[in-house]
């Protein structure tokens, strides 16, 4: 074999550069990877062992009594530590604020920011992104900051779609609250709502309207509601308005009002799945 | 290829969008290492999700986005290392069959099947360096920094193994080979 031979790359191994399974295969990894990465990690066994053995211990030494509670000492429970909330989200999660799963469109254009402990600002310019956020902590922070306005999680599973004049926010599992300027609105879970720039007529009528229903202020609600509709008849929220003044009727159990709360809201829109539970006879 | 700084800076401030288009870039890669490196193609997979997952979990351990290819090749190796370990049953049991074809836009299953079957026959430690070398490209330095070895070895066991892979090729390749030029 000729020294030039041995200085040269065998061209069936060049041939191999750069080689790449199918794009099916890539995406398999891809999401196989995320799914380890974000996934629940195993626990580790040696503090089972351990606690065992001091079990076993004290029983051999005779020490397995309880230990007297002092004058005035609180059970752990009691400090909140076993009675807190169960957490809005349905499955098991590892820090405050954390995303454990993500996914966004080929068209996402973003940058992360992180002012702080527990906090995180995903600053959204282009695109759409899905988020799943555990619960964040008092004093944290997870948003999703776009040209029109800011998204910030309560805890939750949402959509952020950035469009030239708008952005969409579509939640499905728990609410987000969501601000421009000086103004904030909640939006529920199975709900979407728009962010416009320049904002729209009524906005902050609506927000707070939404705020007083959620806290179960519903007098106040539904006057935010009606102030909504008379400022802004054909308003981007009308449907939503009329939707809640309608629900609200059929809360309060008078026959009337629900009727023609019923009415008006059929009355402009007919169709879909908030007319078809408004016809439905359930309370 | 060096890792791009603001993603590499991006993926230490632990921003799960950033994992996904590093995760995209080196998905293919990392596949590519494991299936040379002896996986079948379902094997490497796997194996290629468990080196990214590993990756991100020990993150913080890689120091700059120059060396983030050669860490995350030194990660693949120990996961391949250890995936063949366990496949100890594949090696007591005759079922040699020929390699399935792992790539799309490679030099073609023929090809592809042929330089698999041959490194698989080369001394391991003269494949790894013909791999490293001739098809990932990386210099004779990082190959050495890779392996732990000096360049001397380096270059000595690149010239065995390519004269091993030239006699294995004449005997065992496909009869007409692509057209390629080298980069």
């Amino acid at each position: 074999m000729s020294a030039r031979e041995t200085d040269t790359a065998p061209e069936a191994l060049v041939a191999l550069r750069g080689a790449r399974p199918a794009p099916a295969v890539e995406n398999r990894i891809v999401e196989g990877a995320l799914a380890r990465a974000m996934g629940p990690r195993p626990r580790p066994v040696w503090p089972w062992l351990v606690a065992g053995a001091a079990a076993a211990a004290a029983v051999f030494f005779g020490l397995s009594r309880p230990p007297a509670v002092p004058e005035g000492a609180e059970p752990v429970a009691a400090l909140g530590v076993e009675s807190a909330p169960a957490a809005p989200t349905t499955a098991p999660t590892t820090a405050p604020a954390e995303l454990r799963y993500v996914a966004q469109g080929d068209d996402a254009v973003y940058r992360v920011e992180t002012p702080g402990i527990n906090q995180k600002v995903v600053h959204l310019s282009a695109g759409t992104a899905t988020f799943e956020v555990a619960p964040v902590p008092a004093g944290g922070l997870f948003a999703v900051q776009t040209p029109h306005g800011r998204v910030e999680v309560v805890g939750t599973r949402f959509t952020v779609a950035v469009g030239a004049r708008c952005s969409r926010v579509s939640v499905s599992e728990g609410r987000v609250r969501v601000r421009r300027d000086h103004e904030a609105f909640l939006v529920p879970a199975g709900e979407s709502r728009e962010v416009c720039r320049g904002g729209e007529a009524g906005e902050g009528l609506m927000g707070r309207a939404q705020e007083d229903l959620a806290a179960g202020r519903l007098d106040d609600a539904r006057r935010g509601f009606e102030a909504y509709l008379e400022l802004a008849p054909g308003g981007l929220f009308a449907e939503d308005a009329l939707f809640h003044l309608a629900l609200l009727a059929r809360r309060s159990g008078d026959v009337a009002a629900r009727r023609e709360a019923t009415e008006r809201f059929l009355a402009r829109f007919p169709t879909g799945p908030r007319a078809e539970r408004l016809r439905s006879p359930g309370p | 290829m060096a890792l791009d700084p603001e993603l590499f800076e991006a993926c230490r401030a632990a921003d799960p969008l950033a994992w996904r288009r590093l995760y995209r870039l080196y998905a293919g890669r990392v596949f590519r290492w494991a299936v040379v490196k002896g996986l079948r193609p379902a094997e490497a997979e796997d194996a290629a999700q468990e080196a990214l997952a590993i990756a991100s979990k020990r993150f913080a351990q890689c120091h700059a986005p120059q060396a983030f290819d050669a860490w995350l090749y030194q990660i693949t190796r120990k996961v391949v290392a250890n995936t063949r370990r366990r496949a100890w049953w594949r090696r007591v049991l005759p079922m040699e069959q020929p390699p399935e074809p792992a790539f799309v836009d490679g030099p073609g299953p023929e090809v592809e099947r042929a330089v698999r079957t041959c490194l698989a026959r080369l001394p391991a430690d003269q494949a790894e360096v013909l791999f490293l070398f001739d098809i990932e490209g990386f210099s004779r330095e990082e190959v050495a920094d890779l392996i732990g070895r000096p360049p001397g070895t380096v270059a000595s066991r690149l010239r065995l193994g390519r004269e091993a892979f030239r006699r294995l090729w004449a005997e065992l390749g496909p009869v007409a080979l692509p057209t390629v030029e080298e980069a």
